[in-house]
């Protein structure tokens, strides 16, 4: 009855002619024998594929599932996202532009490098600005706020004119008041009119300010 | 296609994470595996299969991958020598998809997909033919009718793998396949499905 597994085989491997193929597949409709062999080789292939088919399929699950799980992967958003070179550069060049414009706009004063006067006065400023932020306006506040918007719109004979007003009048901001229009002198061209104000701040009781005057002095 | 104009795999560390024996390692080697798929299959359908055949035949073939891996029949050599290996596998299994459906088809049967063969037969049927492969054919027999039938080795690729000469292969190939359907042929419950099916083709 197993006389026929190496003719299916070979059919089956292609290695019969086109005739002999032909000639096979029409012996199958008239030799009962050869058809039940056929019958019987489909049904011992379909046992081998299926002796392993319990193991495959749960290997198959498996595999499905480490291949969805792939998929489902959030996809990471690139942080610093590629660029061209010259997007890059222009990014950078503005990173660094960008917060000197910034500091420019807000203390337009500090523009001049050759003035030795400006770094203590944007630290006056700016202090001013915290300690005053959040408080109640006051006369006193109100009048050094307007002083500062007048130099820092550069128009500093109103600046001065507002900083001998609270030389006058508050003594608890004199001193910067008295630096401020040094400062506003200065940059009038004034050097020993602003020489003359910083030296009156070093009769005031602020220490700290006192040891920047010093210093500021020898520049002058 | 060739297997070299796929995308290189890291094939020491694949075949490093198959043999480990934790399961997140080894998951990692098949997902390394798995994301080569389309690459892979490209140009191979020559057999017009459909999508689903072709996806099984791949899970197939790492399925056949795995095994050999595991117990040492693949020998890493060179670089790319994992994914042409696999490669192979691929096309053996395809090859073989194509011979069950031209056996389905000399009795008028086609299948429109999944397995040509053993959607013919009853489960019942298929579990006592496992049970003569696993239990009494013998080992040796049962190692040359799985390579050759259902991997689709060739008889020189078995010779090979298992260290012996093709004509022993051969001779072993068809003389266990004659044992095999002499044992279901003495089972009166096996051959009366046979002639039924003869009886009422399907």
């Amino acid at each position: 009855m197993t006389k026929y597994t190496e003719i299916i085989d070979k059919y089956l491997d292609g290695e019969m002619s086109p005739q002999e193929a032909l000639t096979f597949e029409q012996q199958i409709k008239t030799n009962p024998d050869l058809a039940y062999e056929v019958r019987l080789h489909q049904l011992a292939i379909a046992g081998v594929q299926h002796s392993e088919e319990s193991r495959f399929q749960e290997f198959k699950s498996r595999m499905k599932a480490i291949e969805s799980d792939e998929k489902d992967e959030t996809p990471v958003v690139r942080l610093n996202p590629k660029r061209s070179g010259a997007v890059r550069w222009a990014m950078r060049i503005a990173a660094v532009l960008v917060p000197l414009l910034f500091l420019y706009f807000l203390f337009p004063f500090s523009g001049n490098k050759n003035n030795p006067l400006a770094a203590t006065t944007i630290q006056l400023v700016e202090l001013h600005t915290t300690s005053s932020r959040g408080d109640a306006p006051s006369p006193q506040t109100t009048l050094l706020d307007e002083a500062i918007q007048s130099f820092q719109q550069k128009d500093y004979q109103a600046a001065i004119a507002s900083f001998d007003q609270i030389i006058k009048t508050n003594p608890d901001q004199r001193a910067t008041a008295l630096y401020l229009k040094a400062d506003a002198l200065y940059r009038l061209g004034k050097k020993t009119e602003a020489r003359n104000t910083l030296k009156k701040v070093l009769n005031e009781d602020d220490d700290a300010l006192k040891t920047k005057v010093r210093e500021v002095l020898d520049k002058l | 296609m060739t297997a070299s104009t796929t995308p290189k795999m890291d094939e020491q560390r694949i075949i490093r994470l198959l043999k480990s024996d934790k399961q997140s390692e080894q998951e990692k080697g098949f997902a390394m595996l798995i994301a080569q798929k389309n690459n892979l299959l490209r140009n191979q359908n020559t057999y017009h299969l459909n999508n689903q055949d072709l996806e099984d035949i791949f899970y197939e073939a790492l399925f056949i991958l795995q095994d050999k891996i595991i117990i040492n029949q693949f020998e890493y050599r060179k670089k790319g020598s994992l994914e042409a290996y696999f490669y192979t596998i691929i096309k053996r299994k395809i090859s073989n998809q194509s011979k069950k459906k031209r056996l389905a088809e000399l009795t008028g049967d086609r299948a429109i997909e999944g397995d040509p063969l053993m959607s013919l037969f009853s489960y019942e049927a298929l579990e006592r033919v496992k049970e003569i492969l696993d239990k009494k054919i013998g080992e040796d027999c049962r190692t040359v009718i799985m390579k050759h039938y259902y991997e689709g080795m060739k008889h020189k690729e078995i010779a090979e793998e298992l260290g012996l000469s093709v004509g022993t292969i051969k001779n072993n190939s068809s003389g266990c396949m004659k044992k095999l359907k002499n044992f279901i042929n003495q089972d009166e419950q096996l051959k009366k499905i046979i002639i039924d099916l003869l009886n009422n083709p399907s």
